[in-house]
């Protein structure tokens, strides 16, 4: 008897086979969705030695991948899918049922009972069930990869905020320097007697403003060293460095109208957005005919009496949609499929915006940069370089050249945060269109150099060749002034 | 009765003039002869006298109110206002008697009118626009005529946005000889006016909107070393004229000799109010006529405002006199590489620093100081010429002689390098200790 129950679960079983899982949940797929957008992942032994070159953007968006806690954590998103991608493209377990009851009088035998019953309606629904739950298991495999990227980006961002904090501190270090200067100088000719206290006062506070700023900017950089630390999964402890310089930015950029079509077919969420669309409304329709079903229950039953007689024979227990016709399941799903319609709808709106604003953003950002280029700093070069001929003829004074040349030094501050902004707003496309621009993998940036800023130190001195000049000496040489070209 | 300086006058004109409208007088001032119409010519510095056209007895010029090119000295041009070609205008010299017309064709953009500083004459000659006349319009000619009735130096200038053209260098000397000759006549006489000019550094154009904080200071619209010598001969009597249209007071300093003051505008004075000087002030509108017997020798003349005799400067640089800047320089021309620290020990090593190429200054602009004498740099601009003397000098000679061989012993010469040579007599700051 209970070998012919065993036989018949087994036949089960062959009929109505399960959804076998891949042996890594589907991560393969999402680094497929991944490399398809430009970010291959790379495997673990391309990036296996220590960190011993200042990384570039591709570098940290590498480690990040192959590093980052949180990026790893997206994957496990992979195990709770397929959890329910197993449970729902099977058939419950059977109920096994056994009794042994005994009698309280008498020489009578004991009866046993022996069921089994299994839910039938499993299995008229197993093959929507099955079809449902891999629906399931995409959507989230967009996901996750839809958020790989959008780290990727944040990844990006960072990295670009930490390299242009950089420069920035380096030139608020710079200017600093000609605050301190000026500073000294102005106590040389307090000493001298030539300069009031409260002009020396004010050159003291105008230096220590600058000295602030300097360590501003500092912290400024060391705090975005940390967020891109937090993004790439390193220590702050550890030794790594990022490049110095920012690109100068490709010459073409992607046209509006390339980036639309890309996003249109690029962009996970509105892929995932789609899926779940699909997946409501195979929902809803699964729902329209297995709310009549409702649960069935398939046995069979063998009862043996005490006193020999035997009852066996299949059992069916149903419950008729008599006062409730599952009513509220369609009304609850289909809310949730429109829903999801108008999120879809939405999201295409969304994603438009974005991208056209994106590209507004880029368009405006470069014109900003010509403009740094061809007017504000040539002319910021050109006005310190003519107060330099002004202070050579006596016009101005030291302080005031100095000035000059701090404004000159403010003006190529703000270029490079305009062009870190570049490389963030195009970070920001890029996570909008959902893919690797084209123009960033076919073009090869220029890096900027922050030493052509800061300038070389005697270059250019009409004075190195001239015979030595007390003024050149250190303090302790002797007051005597030399004569130039004293005429017998 | 026409007096002899007189009939000279009118033979010397009509002995040039083929017919009437052309020029009877040349413009060259170094062929001129001396006294063709009977009194000494005045030698213009850098400047030149304007030919008349006598017609029908009267003495006709013609001044062009116009924009002109003008060097202050090489390095430096500037879009100024002048007359017939130059800043300041030509010099119009009359005699005392003449009839004088004066054409002025204005080829300025705004109006203008011609005002005669110190001349008598009817009010509506006076040249006031608004008040004595129309205003000359631009393209249109007006003419001043006038009976001379005086002798003196004076000077002409615009009385219409006066401020304006005057600041951009519209005036002139105007000379009337006396009808009478000099009781004591000089055998050189020169004339100047002096100026003051905003050409801020780097331009190109006077800003007629400066009213004090001038950058350079002009005898006859020149600066030193662009200023001609005055020259003459050792014994000579020699008069400068000296006008003042700029917007202060200036000491004119002659070296060499005391000379005397003996004349402005009103015209020559009696002898009982000359005055011996080696410095007048020739105040803003005044003339000033001085005159003195050349001893040989280069003789410094200039204003002395000392800031008058250098070319633009800022005036509110910080002091530098005293400040050590060793070590700190350096540091500075790691920011700007043509950085050179100068003017701890006073100013004339810039002199240097210029003429050696090592500091170069705005496009347009002058250093603050320069020349070159015999024994070194001058260190000088602006208002600064020099009065040179010989022995041997041609009467019509006016060109510049070089430099002055000094006789022998008669130039100061270093006796020790040491600077604690000697035992000077030095007084304590207290006195009490």
């Amino acid at each position: 008897m209970v070998k012919q129950l065993f036989m018949s679960l087994c036949l089960l079983l062959v009929m109505f086979g399960c959804a076998s899982l891949p042996e890594d949940l589907g991560k393969s797929e999402v680094d497929e969705y991944l490399g398809e957008r430009g970010r291959a992942v790379p495997s673990p032994g391309d990036r296996s030695e220590p960190i011993s070159r200042p990384l570039s953007v591709s570098d940290a968006v590498q480690i990040a991948m192959l590093r980052s806690p949180t990026l790893k954590a997206q994957y496990t998103r992979l195990g709770l899918t397929a959890a329910a991608v197993y449970s729902g493209s099977r058939i419950r377990n059977p109920i096994l049922d056994f009794a042994n009851l005994n009698p309280n009088r008498g020489p009578d035998q004991n009866r046993e009972t022996i069921a089994i019953v299994t839910t039938l309606s499993d299995v008229f629904t197993l093959k929507a069930r099955t079809r449902l739950a891999t629906l399931e298991w995409n959507l989230e495999k967009e996901r996750i990869a839809a958020d790989i990227l959008m780290t990727a980006a944040q990844v990006e961002r960072a990295f670009y905020d930490y390299v242009g904090a950089q420069q920035i501190a380096r030139m608020r270090g710079q200017i600093a320097k000609a605050g301190d200067i000026s500073y000294r100088m102005a106590q040389r000719y307090r000493k001298a007697g030539n300069l009031n206290a409260r002009d020396l006062a004010l050159e003291k506070a105008a230096a220590a403003e600058l000295a602030l700023s300097a360590k501003q900017a500092q912290m400024d950089a060391v705090g975005k060293r940390r967020a891109l630390a937090d993004l790439l999964g390193l220590s702050l402890e550890e030794a790594w460095s990022t490049e110095t310089s920012l690109l100068k930015p490709p010459e073409d950029e992607d046209s509006l109208d390339e980036l639309l079509s890309l996003a249109e077919t690029n962009r996970l969420d509105l892929q995932g957005a789609s899926t779940q669309v699909a997946l409501l409304e195979d929902r809803l329709k699964v729902t329209g005919w297995t709310r009549i079903l409702d649960e069935v229950e398939l046995g069979y039953e063998y009862e043996e009496e005490s006193d020999g007689t035997i009852f066996q024979g299949p059992v069916v227990s149903w419950r008729p949609p008599v006062f409730n016709q599952g009513k509220d399941q369609i009304l609850e799903q289909r809310a949730e499929y429109q829903h999801a319609l108008f999120d879809m709808a939405q999201l295409k709106i969304q994603i438009d915006n974005e991208v056209r604003m994106g590209f507004a953003a880029i368009q405006n950002i470069k014109e900003q940069l010509v403009i740094y280029e061809e007017a504000l700093i040539p002319a910021t070069v050109e006005a310190a370089q003519r107060a330099q001929e002004q202070e050579a003829f006596m016009l101005i004074g030291i302080f005031e050249l100095l000035q000059t040349k701090i404004q000159e030094y403010e003006a190529r501050q703000r270029y490079l945060e305009a062009l870190r902004d570049y490389w963030v707003t195009k970070t920001e496309l890029t996570r909008t269109v959902g893919r690797v621009l084209p123009s960033t993998l076919e073009s090869e940036p220029v890096a900027i150099s922050l030493e052509a800023f800061v300038g070389s130190p005697t270059e250019g001195s009409k004075h190195k060749h001239h015979h030595n000049h007390p003024q050149d000496a250190g303090e302790s040489e002797p007051d005597v002034h030399h004569d130039h070209g004293e005429k017998p | 009765m026409t007096s002899r300086r007189e009939f000279l006058g009118y033979t010397g004109a009509l002995a040039a003039a083929v017919g009437t409208g052309t020029t009877a007088v040349s413009a060259t001032q170094s062929s001129a002869p001396t006294k063709p119409q009977g009194y000494q010519p005045v030698r213009t510095l850098n400047g030149w006298t304007l030919p008349y056209t006598l017609k029908n007895g009267v003495k006709e010029f013609h001044l062009v109110a116009e924009e002109i090119e003008h060097e202050f000295a090489p390095g430096t041009v500037a879009k100024c206002w002048g007359y017939n070609g130059s800043t300041p205008g030509p010099t119009i010299e009359a005699v005392e008697g003449d009839r004088v017309r004066i054409l002025v064709t204005n080829c300025l953009k705004e109006h203008t009118t011609v005002h005669w500083h110190g001349i008598l004459l009817p009010s509506g000659m006076d040249g006031v626009g608004g008040l004595s006349q129309p205003h000359i319009k631009p393209g249109e000619t007006f003419a001043y005529e006038f009976t001379l009735k005086q002798h003196g130096t004076h000077m002409y200038h615009p009385h219409a946005d006066e401020m304006t053209q005057m600041a951009v260098g519209m005036m002139g000397m105007f000379i009337v000889h006396p009808k009478q000759t000099d009781q004591l006549p000089v055998q050189r006489d020169y004339c100047f006016l002096l100026h003051n000019w905003a050409v801020h550094p780097g331009t190109y154009r006077p800003d007629p909107s400066i009213l004090q904080d001038f950058d350079l200071w002009t005898f006859n619209s020149k600066v030193f070393p662009a200023i001609e010598p005055i020259v003459a001969k050792t014994g000579e009597r020699v008069r400068v004229r000296i006008g003042n249209l700029s917007m202060w007071n200036h000491p004119i300093h002659m070296h060499g000799v005391q000379y005397t003051v003996t004349g402005s505008d009103g015209g020559r004075w009696p002898k009982s109010l000359w005055r011996p000087e080696t410095t007048e002030i020739v105040g803003v509108g005044q003339v000033r006529d001085i005159e003195f017997v050349a001893v040989p020798g280069d003789w410094a003349f200039h204003c002395h405002m000392a800031h008058h005799t250098m070319n633009a400067m800022g005036h509110e640089i910080p002091n530098m006199l005293g400040v050590n800047q060793r070590g700190i320089e350096k540091e500075v021309r790691e920011l700007l590489p043509d950085f050179q620290a100068m003017g701890e020990f006073g100013m004339a090593e810039h002199q240097d620093h210029v003429d050696m190429g090592h500091h170069t200054g705005p496009e347009n602009t002058l250093p603050m100081m320069s020349g070159q004498g015999p024994y070194g740099n001058i260190e000088m601009g602006g208002m600064f010429t020099m009065v040179k003397v010989r022995d041997k000098l041609a009467a019509n000679d006016y060109s510049d002689p070089g430099w002055y061989s000094a006789p022998e012993g008669t130039v100061a010469k270093r006796i020790s390098s040491d600077p604690n040579f000697g035992n000077p007599l030095r007084r304590a700051r207290n006195r009490d200790a």
